[in-house]
């Protein structure tokens, strides 16, 4: 019987090759999507976590700034167990002090951070032994010290190697801010003794676990409450992802990026759950044919078992293999294009794409898994209306709830429930929709044909659903990225108006700026000041403008502002505050208040940023206000003639034509979504593959039809149209239901999900090449899946 | 999305050593050899002196810091035990260890280190490690706990008089005129100890008065103050416990220990009931080798011996999740001794950034009679 079962095996394997290459394919793009979601996201999150100094996840802030409030709460947590140790310090297991603040390098404001490495980590990470190239920590301990980026190095030795008149070594580095040790940061912001905060590093049960669900579904943990945050008597702690805005902005990034995986981890078990059904399915004869001389049940299993166990392997480790090379490119096509200040980061940055256990683990476990238990999947109980309706419902109240929250993971629950009752009920109604359909039909076949389809969707509900939520996800997105396109560049074109941006190696007096307006084009001339000041958690970037009309304008303020500001939407949504507000700003000490009479729009900024008119000066310090940067109105030919004398003037990459800004941006902004988009693309196209093996089991199901039809007449031509027809009405359906579905997804993205995690608010506007692109990428999808199927229907059905 | 989130998605935006650190699980992820630290083929020894002569030694001012050498600890073990009772007539012991290790981050000129207060305070260019541990042999558990601060007034710190180290409020401190007597108090979550601690013999120079070459090319100074008088109380698992027994303090300081050829050594500490104090090691080469550089010490308060590599042997005869937690011991000489030294409890392992096993051993007779009790430190395994 075992010599029985293997030819079988066998027989049926060099039979039916297409279909067992489907099975595998299927597999293989199941394994090939977690492979590249797995290596993608944990190669930006690995990125993104840079974001994170030394590891920090909370920010302790004393009513006051001295070091004397650092020991204090040290000591506290150091307290021995009993009476005297709080209750929060069993959660934390680093603390150390920081102090953070803008200093001026050639004219551009720069955040330091400043904090004490060895409280931070102990000895570790290459401290003592100087290992990492680039970065020698007896100087950074010893010395003026910074840890700057290659570009910021550039600026520091073309200012004579100091900052703030202060001689610094420079330790390059890929750093995002300068990094500084903490008395050398005291030093430079000229704040001795002073620090702003103590930073703790948390670690408790709740985000061990979400560290292991990271691993599963890289970036979904990110904005979730990872730790229990502690409770500090005569300390105000936040998590550092609150307030820290390159961290805040990490995560709400990464925390997008974990949606779309979950959304490609579903298509993924979904297609390799369907290919195996398939594969089951086609069987069935020969197994009947088997138990009728003798075959158990029990041996049949472990036959398919064994055979699903090889397609797995094989989906496996090319899927593995492939997943490589598609993370690879994506991560390319990411990659921001040198330019004259990047050039030489380029290879240093490439995020390395590294094989561990669990993305072997997970490429395993989706193609051996999915494909050996895939039938099993197959529950009565997943598939009872009881079951359904019930399930529907708790989405229901979820969207519902999530929506109201209108924070960044309810946001996602509330589309995910959605998504859930859209496939189930949404799209079989579309499905049902062919039934009266089918009255209007004007021939036999035609009404036959329709009817068919109506009882059909039903069977293939989950891939049609699979397609018209990829479709819908398609379209939400490519409708919340061309909304938030326009609106970026109105942002843009508003800024920037025709002319020159400059920044100086030196402030700008007045008389500088009047020799700058007596240049040849020039219509009119600007300086910008900066000035360090901070607001209770942190510094904020504030510039000083005249804020005239036409000023204001550019920031969309129509109106006189007074003696009032206007802040940017990051900084009104991290202060919790609004037009006509009151914002605290802290300079030296004092509270400066300011009322807010706009909040503008800021797409790209992370940090908070305040507007301040001139008026303010005499209450800023005017000595530290620095002049730096100038903005000049110009006609374009003209602009291009300035451009050229300034650059020679101040250097080349002191000096920007806006032309050349705007085009860059709006570069940056297509390569930014490549990821995105391409993930969305990966899900559709993961879900076409899973449609065709659902049509393939469906139109082998019509056999005897199609041997009926042919009896009475029809020409295998036209049983091939006819099984094609039903593919498209099928398809058709489940797009058109994917329309409202990625018109809320839209909805939610822009109104929901981008506030909540970008601090930026997106007008929605719908824009008829975001909906038909994925819907015609969809119906072609849908036909290529349905072609096939139906031609094997009609043709080889009937030998 | 826009610049940042290109920065974010496509590069490495802050990617410093100092960014990573703790970036995942913390001090573990730290783990380094012992070589990398104490080894001496690494540009940070550049600048730092080296033992590589004899010098004076000048009490108390050697009981402080060196910061013209790189690294320095100060070692102290206890194994001490509670009033014997009927059931239980040696009473229940205990190990007690407290170590302060200091790592200069930068050669420094001069032999003391005095803390600077204001802005200067936090330059002192050096970071301290400070581990603790409790073994307790009835209940076969074994606690540590490990910290580190960088060098400041209100951090952590070493002077010689009045004698003082500690990292936070763990320290190590006389309590008069000289630097015996002496207090240690340590607290961590799961114990603490408070032991007054009273040296009954005088200071002994290991090796050649005083420097304890460990290699060719590599030495350290080296004294240690071997028959300490310890009492006091521990607090473990909730009850405190009244003990006494004797005490062991190493003091070391030097800039390259471990020469490339070393993977680490094993070192013993030992007090025989007879009054003898025994202090030996041996290098393990990586080649597997005998090293001509093990040695140790051999006193009775009034004479101490100095022993070479071919004064002794030790052999592991049993292991212990790769740990050789006991040794056929040989002195030779011309009354040739026979003894076995076995961990009180197998599990003594400081699970810390630097993993070395360190704990209570037993002195047993070629019969199994207990001779004598100490610590044992299994280092590079």
């Amino acid at each position: 019987m075992t010599v029985l079962l293997q030819r079988s095996q066998l027989r049926f394997a060099i039979r039916h090759p297409v279909g067992m290459a489907a099975s595998a394919v299927g597999v293989t793009v199941a394994v090939l999507a977690v492979v590249t979601v797995h290596l993608v996201g944990h190669s930006i999150r690995d990125d993104l976590d840079d974001f994170s100094i030394a590891g920090h996840t909370h920010v302790a802030t004393g009513e006051t700034h001295g070091e004397s409030s650092y020991f204090e709460l040290r000591r506290r947590w150091r307290a021995p167990s009993g009476a005297t140790r709080p209750d929060w310090a069993r959660s934390v297991v680093a603390m150390f002090p920081v102090i953070e603040g803008y200093v001026d390098i050639r004219g551009q404001p720069r955040r330091i951070v400043g904090f004490d490495p060895v409280a931070a980590s102990g000895f570790g990470g290459g401290a003592l032994t100087a290992s990492k190239p680039g970065t020698d920590y007896g100087a950074f301990m010893i010395d003026d010290a910074v840890v700057v980026s290659s570009a910021t190095a550039r600026d520091i030795a073309a200012g004579s190697g100091s900052i703030a008149g202060i001689p610094v070594v420079v330790l390059e580095a890929a750093a995002e801010v300068i990094l500084a040790d903490l008395p050398t940061a005291q030093r430079l912001l000229g704040r001795d003794g002073e620090i702003d905060a103590v930073w703790l590093r948390v670690a408790d049960a709740r985000s061990r676990l979400l560290g292991w669900l990271d691993q599963l579904l890289p970036g979904i943990a990110a904005s979730l409450p990872r730790y229990t945050d502690p409770v500090i008597r005569g300390f105000e702690v936040t998590a550092a992802n609150r307030w820290n805005p390159s961290r805040r902005f990490a995560d709400a990034m990464l925390f997008n990026l974990g949606m779309l995986s979950l959304l490609c981890l579903l298509m993924a078990a979904f297609i390799a759950f369907q290919a195996s059904a398939s594969n089951a399915a086609r069987r069935r004869t020969e197994h009947d044919r088997l138990l009728a001389i003798g075959a158990s049940r029990s041996t049949l299993l472990w036959v398919s078992g064994i055979e699903g166990l090889a397609i797995g392997m094989i989906g496996a480790v090319a899927g593995l293999a492939l997943g490589f090379v598609v993370a690879d490119a994506l991560l390319q096509a990411a990659l921001p294009q040198p330019t004259p200040t990047t050039a030489n980061t380029g290879p240093d940055n490439k995020p390395a794409l590294a094989l561990d256990g669990w993305v072997v683990g997970k490429a395993v476990a989706c193609g051996v898994l999915a494909s050996a238990l895939g039938p099993l999947a197959d529950s009565r109980f997943a598939t009872s209306a009881r079951f359904r309706l019930g399930f529907a419902l708790v989405a229901v109240a979820l969207a519902a709830i999530g929506l109201v929250d209108g924070g960044l993971g309810a946001a996602y629950i509330a589309l995910a429930a959605i998504c859930a009752v859209h496939v189930l009920y949404v799209v079989p109604l579309a499905g049902y929709a062919a039934g009266p359909l089918a009255a209007m039909g004007r021939s036999l076949r035609t009404r036959a044909n329709l009817r068919g389809t109506a009882v059909r969707s039903r069977e293939i509900r989950l891939a049609l659903g699979a397609l018209s939520v990829a479709a819908a996800v398609a379209i939400g997105m490519g409708v919340m990225v061309e909304s938030l396109r326009r609106d970026f560049m109105e942002m843009l074109d508003a800024r920037l108006a025709q002319g020159i941006y400059v920044q100086t190696a030196a402030d700008v007096s007045a008389s500088d700026l009047d020799a700058l307006r007596a240049m040849d084009g020039v219509r009119e001339a600007r300086r910008y000041g900066h000035v360090p000041v901070r607001v209770r958690h942190g510094p904020v970037d504030v510039r000083i403008a005249e804020l005239d009309a036409y000023e204001t304008a550019r920031y969309g303020f129509d109106g006189t502002i007074g003696r009032r500001g206007m802040i940017n939407e990051v900084g009104a949504r991290l202060l919790g505050i609004g037009k006509g507000d009151v914002a605290d700003l802290f300079v030296q000490g004092r509270s400066v208040p300011v009322e807010v009479a706009h909040v503008f729009r800021d797409f790209g900024a992370a940090a908070p940023r305040v507007i301040l008119p001139t008026s303010f000066l005499t209450e800023l310090d005017p000595n530290s206000v620095t002049w730096r940067r100038v903005t000049l109105r110009a006609d374009a030919d003209a602009a291009r003639h300035l451009t050229a004398t300034l650059s020679e003037r101040h250097g080349a990459d002191r000096v920007s034509n806006h032309d050349d800004i705007r085009t860059a941006a709006a570069a940056v902004f297509d390569r930014t979504f490549v990821v995105s988009r391409s993930l969305a693309a990966m899900a559709l196209a993961v879900a076409a593959i899973g449609l065709y093996a659902a049509l393939t089991s469906l139109q082998a199901s019509r056999s005897r039809e199609f041997r009926l039809l042919s009896a009475v007449g029809h020409t295998r031509a036209e049983l091939w149209r006819l099984a094609l027809s039903q593919t498209v009405v099928l398809g058709a359906m489940a797009l058109i239901a994917a329309l409202p579905l990625g018109l809320a997804i839209a909805w939610v993205l822009c109104d929901f999900v981008n506030p909540a995690a970008f601090g930026w608010s997106i007008r929605l506007r719908v824009d008829f090449a975001s909906i038909a692109g994925p819907l015609l990428l969809g119906a072609v999808a849908a036909c290529a899946a349905g072609a096939l199927p139906a031609y094997r229907a009609a043709f080889r059905g009937m030998a | 999305m826009l610049a940042r989130c290109a920065t974010g998605t496509a590069r490495c935006a802050v990617g410093t050593a100092f960014l990573l650190l703790g970036c995942t699980e913390p001090e573990r992820d730290a783990a380094r050899s012992l070589r990398s630290i104490l080894g001496s083929a690494d540009q940070t020894t550049a600048g730092f002196a080296r033992a590589d002569r004899i010098r004076e030694f000048a009490f108390p001012a050697d009981h402080g810091p060196h910061p013209a050498y790189r690294s320095e600890w100060w070692y102290l073990t206890a194994v001490v035990s509670t009033a014997g009772t009927a059931t239980q007539p040696s009473g229940r012991e205990f190990g007690v260890q407290f170590t302060l290790f200091r790592q200069g981050f930068e050669a420094r000129s001069g032999e003391t280190l005095i803390p600077q207060d204001g802005p200067e305070a936090w330059r002192t260019g050096q970071g301290y490690m400070a581990h603790v541990a409790l073994s307790d042999i009835a209940a076969r558990r074994h606690l540590a706990a490990e910290r580190f601060s960088r060098g400041h007034p209100a951090l952590a710190g070493a002077r010689a008089d009045p004698f003082r180290v500690h990292l936070d409020d763990w320290q190590l401190a006389s309590t008069g005129d000289g630097v015996s007597p002496l207090r240690l108090t340590v607290a961590t979550t799961d114990f603490s100890a408070d032991l007054f601690l009273t040296a009954t013999r005088p200071a002994i120079l290991q090796g050649e008065s005083g420097l304890s070459r460990k290699g060719p090319d590599n030495a350290s100074y080296y004294y240690s103050v071997p028959r300490i008088d310890a009492r006091g109380e521990l607090v473990v698992g909730g009850s405190s416990h009244a003990v006494g027994g004797l005490a062991w303090i190493d003091r070391e300081w030097s800039t390259s220990v471990l020469g490339d050829a070393y993977q680490g050594w094993d070192w013993f500490a030992l007090h025989f009931d007879d009054g003898r104090d025994l202090m030996l090691y041996q290098l393990r080469r990586i080649d597997g080798q005998a090293d001509a550089y093990n040695a140790g010490s051999l006193g009775d308060g009034e004479v101490s011996r100095t022993l070479t590599a071919g004064d002794f042997s030790l052999t592991p005869i049993k292991h212990w999740r790769g740990w050789p937690v006991a040794w056929q011991l040989v002195l030779r000489g011309d009354e040739p001794e026979q003894y076995v030294i076995r961990a009180a409890i197998n599990d003594q392992v400081m699970d810390t950034a630097v993993r070395y096993w360190e704990g209570v051993a037993h002195l047993e007779d070629d019969q199994g009679r207990r001779r004598g009790a100490g610590y044992m430190e299994l280092t590079g395994y």
